[in-house]
C-alpha cells in the first residue's frame, strides 16, 4: 500500500546569497529574506553565502561538489535566490555554486530576488540566469522580488527603508510557497 | 528504490539528461547519461542513480 506523504512536515527553503563581492549590497538583501521566510508557518530556513561554500575553482559541476551544500539542496523544498546584478548578469560564483549539484534540484521550486544599483533591481541578470534554472530542473515561479537601487534600500544599519517592498516579498513567498508544496507533492506521490 | 535513510518505497518522479559525462560513458541515442531520481513520501529523503536509456522505464 502506497505510503502517504505527511503535508504537515515543515518546508525546508533556504536562501542563497549569490555574490562575494566586498561591500555587497545583496547581503541585507539576503537576511531580509531570510528573516521573511522564518515567519511563514511550518517552515524552516537558513541563509546560504556563497562566500562560505568551499568551493575550489581548479575545477567545476559536480566534480566539486560541497557535502554540505549538496545536503541542504537535498533537503530544500524550494530556493530563494538572491542575485545581483553584474554587467548585465548574474555572478560567477551563484553560477559555480548551482553547477555543483545537479539532481538534488529537480522537481524543486525556485524564486529570485534581483539586485541592483540602479533602476532596473537585476532584470537582466534575473532573465538570465532562469534557463539555467531550468535546465538544473528547478520549477521558477512566476514572481521576483526586484531590489532597486540597493545602497539605498538599506539603511547603515542593514534595515530596510522603503517599507513597500514588504508586501512584494509576501506575494513572491506566498507563490514560492505554494509552488513548494506543489512540487513536494508530486515529487513524494506522484510518479513519473 | 528503497529508502536509504528510513526504508521505504521511493517515488520515481523524474529522469535527467545529463550531458556533462565521459563520452565513452553516454547513452548514443540520448548522447549523456540518464539519471532516475527518487524520493521518499514518509522522510522526503531523496536518491538518484544512473541507469543505461535502453533500460528505463
Amino acid at each position: 500500500m502506497p505510503i502517504v506523504p505527511d503535508p504537515s512536515r515543515p518546508l525546508f527553503v533556504p536562501v542563497v546569497l549569490g555574490t562575494v563581492r566586498k561591500g555587497r549590497a545583496s547581503l541585507p538583501v539576503a537576511r531580509l529574506m531570510h528573516a521573511e521566510v522564518a515567519k511563514r508557518p511550518g517552515v524552516e530556513t537558513a541563509l546560504i553565502d556563497v562566500a562560505e561554500v568551499p568551493l575550489p575553482i581548479d575545477d567545476a559541476g559536480e566534480a566539486i561538489k560541497d557535502p554540505g551544500f549538496a545536503a541542504q539542496m537535498e533537503r530544500a523544498d524550494a530556493l530563494v535566490i538572491v542575485s545581483p546584478e553584474y554587467n548585465h548578469g548574474y555572478s560567477g560564483l551563484l553560477k559555480h555554486l548551482l553547477d555543483s549539484c545537479l539532481h538534488e534540484y529537480v522537481h524543486k521550486a525556485v524564486g529570485v530576488v534581483g539586485v541592483s544599483a540602479g533602476p532596473w533591481g537585476g532584470t537582466r541578470g534575473i532573465q538570465d540566469l532562469l534557463p539555467v534554472l531550468r535546465e538544473l530542473g528547478l520549477v521558477t515561479i512566476f514572481w521576483d522580488v526586484n531590489i532597486t537601487s540597493a545602497q539605498r534600500a538599506f539603511d547603515a544599519g542593514g534595515t530596510l527603508v522603503d517599507r513597500a517592498y514588504l508586501p512584494r516579498i509576501d506575494k513572491f513567498l506566498a507563490e514560492l510557497l505554494w509552488m513548494a508544496r506543489t512540487l513536494r507533492h508530486g515529487r513524494e506521490a506522484i510518479a513519473l | 528504490m528503497t529508502c536509504p535513510v528510513c526504508g521505504a518505497q521511493m517515488n520515481r518522479h523524474a529522469e535527467k539528461l545529463v550531458h556533462d559525462v565521459d563520452p565513452a560513458r553516454a547513452d548514443a541515442t540520448l548522447g549523456g547519461v540518464l539519471v532516475e531520481v527518487y524520493r521518499c513520501p514518509r522522510c522526503g529523503a531523496g536518491a538518484a542513480r544512473e541507469v543505461a536509456a535502453t533500460t528505463a522505464r
